[in-house]
């Protein structure tokens, strides 16, 4: 029959895409709201016997102690949310009487859970205690974020300043004015608008050379400096329809969104082996240990395999998880943000060692973004492909092959 | 197999080994 000779040859693909989008609709099938009430206890509060809910949007509760007969108000207890690098973050704050923040806690996440721990080891929630409802929470003003998690510490301050500010105006009659949030073009959205325009220059002109100078750019600012390498959260994130707030995350919109939508467009690879500050990394690793040892192409063929396995079961943790940051298992947090748990650095290790003597070992057997990178750029050609043949009349065949100039 | 692919391919093995070790670290820390 002839649909069996066009599904054999994409039997596995076609498993592997109804697999993620099962996966994908059971996860917004199953997706449930916030529960606040099972963050609401007595005895976050010493004596209490009640809470009455004092806000709705976002919830805010009074704790009591009524034992003694007369009611003594221990303090308030209210939640909040605010936008992290992957994935959203809910928090709880505790109150005081007077209007002065007890604690602030992270209760729930979708965000990369390396950033997360990164902000619990500081002590940037601890700072947040004894601050008054009417402050700004605002990183960069009142607030030192934590180094290599900004995005975290912001989303955090964010959930605290929402329920603070709530609180404030509709409990104690306090005039806080709309916070001002400023669009963010600063250092970081400038240089990645410039690697990201050196690339164009220099895939579009076939300049070669270019490629060297975004590499070490990326290495510099997209790594160590930013650490912002597009990771699968970003691409899970994005599935699942996490969009950051565009004023403070115009870096996002330029790279997250800018390098895949050219990468379509174009049907042409940009991010591996132009701004990925982590293939970068290994290609001058290469120079240095001569990058010598490789498989025939037929082992090679088979063995790259593994990374869309890997990139298949990782999107499929994230979907039946509903957090993208869970199956981002690239070591780049732990090179370039020094974040990680133990098996995290012997990964970093191997890979690092490894790619002394393969040339691109991550990229050309691990890397789960490669594999979307791949997919992108292939998509981009065949849409390109039909375009064309339905404009020529006739049918044309996308050109194959990976090659980035 | 050749010596030079013998060791690519234990890298990789041992690379996939350690990420799904990740992977596991990470849901069951959820």
């Amino acid at each position: 029959m002839n649909w069996m000779h066009w599904v054999r040859p994409r039997l596995w693909t076609l498993l592997a895409m109804g697999t993620l989008l099962v996966a994908l609709v059971f996860t917004f099938l199953s997706r449930r709201a916030f529960d606040h009430q099972q963050y609401l206890d007595l005895s976050l509060f010493d004596g209490a016997d009640r809470f009455e809910q004092v806000l709705k949007s976002p919830p805010a509760f009074a704790a009591y102690r009524t034992a003694s007969g007369a009611q003594e108000l221990l303090g308030y207890v209210a939640f909040g949310a605010g936008p992290g690098y992957a994935g959203s973050i809910a928090t709880r704050t505790l109150i005081s009487p007077a209007g002065h923040i007890i604690a602030a806690e992270v209760l729930e996440h979708t965000e990369t859970p390396g950033y997360i721990r990164a902000v619990l080891a500081s002590d940037f929630l601890r700072r947040l205690r004894g601050k008054e409802l009417a402050d700004a929470f605002m990183v960069g003003q009142d607030l030192d974020g934590v180094t290599k998690a900004t995005i975290s510490s912001r989303g955090i301050a964010q959930g605290v300043r929402q329920a603070s500010h709530a609180m404030g105006r509709e409990e104690f009659g306090l005039t806080i004015p709309e916070p001002k949030i400023p669009v963010n073009i600063g250092l970081k959205e400038i240089v990645l608008t410039a690697l990201l325009l050196l690339t164009v220059i220099g895939t579009q002109l076939r300049i070669p050379r270019l490629r060297w100078f975004v590499q070490i750019g990326s290495i510099l600012f997209v790594g160590f400096w930013f650490n912002s390498t597009i990771s699968l959260a970003n691409v899970g994130g994005l599935l699942l329809g996490f969009v950051p707030p565009w004023r403070q995350n115009l870096w996002w919109y330029i790279w997250v969104l800018g390098i895949p939508l050219f990468t379509l467009v174009r049907g042409q690879s940009i991010n591996c082996t132009w701004l990925c500050p982590f293939g970068a990394t290994q290609e001058l690793l290469a120079k240095v240990g001569g990058g010598q040892i490789r498989c025939r192409p037929e082992y090679e063929k088979r063995l790259r395999r593994v990374r869309f396995g890997l990139a298949w079961l990782a999107m499929l943790l994230v979907f039946l998880v509903g957090s993208p940051g869970v199956a981002g298992y690239e070591p780049f947090g732990t090179l370039f943000g020094f974040q990680g748990l133990v098996v995290h650095w012997i990964t970093l290790v191997v890979i690092l060692v490894g790619a002394l003597f393969v040339r691109r070992l991550w990229c050309s057997f691990l890397c789960p973004v490669g594999v979307m990178d791949e997919l992108t750029w292939k998509l981009g050609r065949r849409i390109r492909g039909l375009l064309k043949g339905r404009l020529d009349g006739g049918e044309t065949e996308p050109k194959a092959g990976g090659t980035p100039v | 197999m050749k010596g030079s692919e013998r060791i690519v391919f234990g890298l990789v093995l041992l690379a996939v080994v350690l990420i799904l070790t990740t992977l596991y670290t990470e849901v069951k820390g959820m």
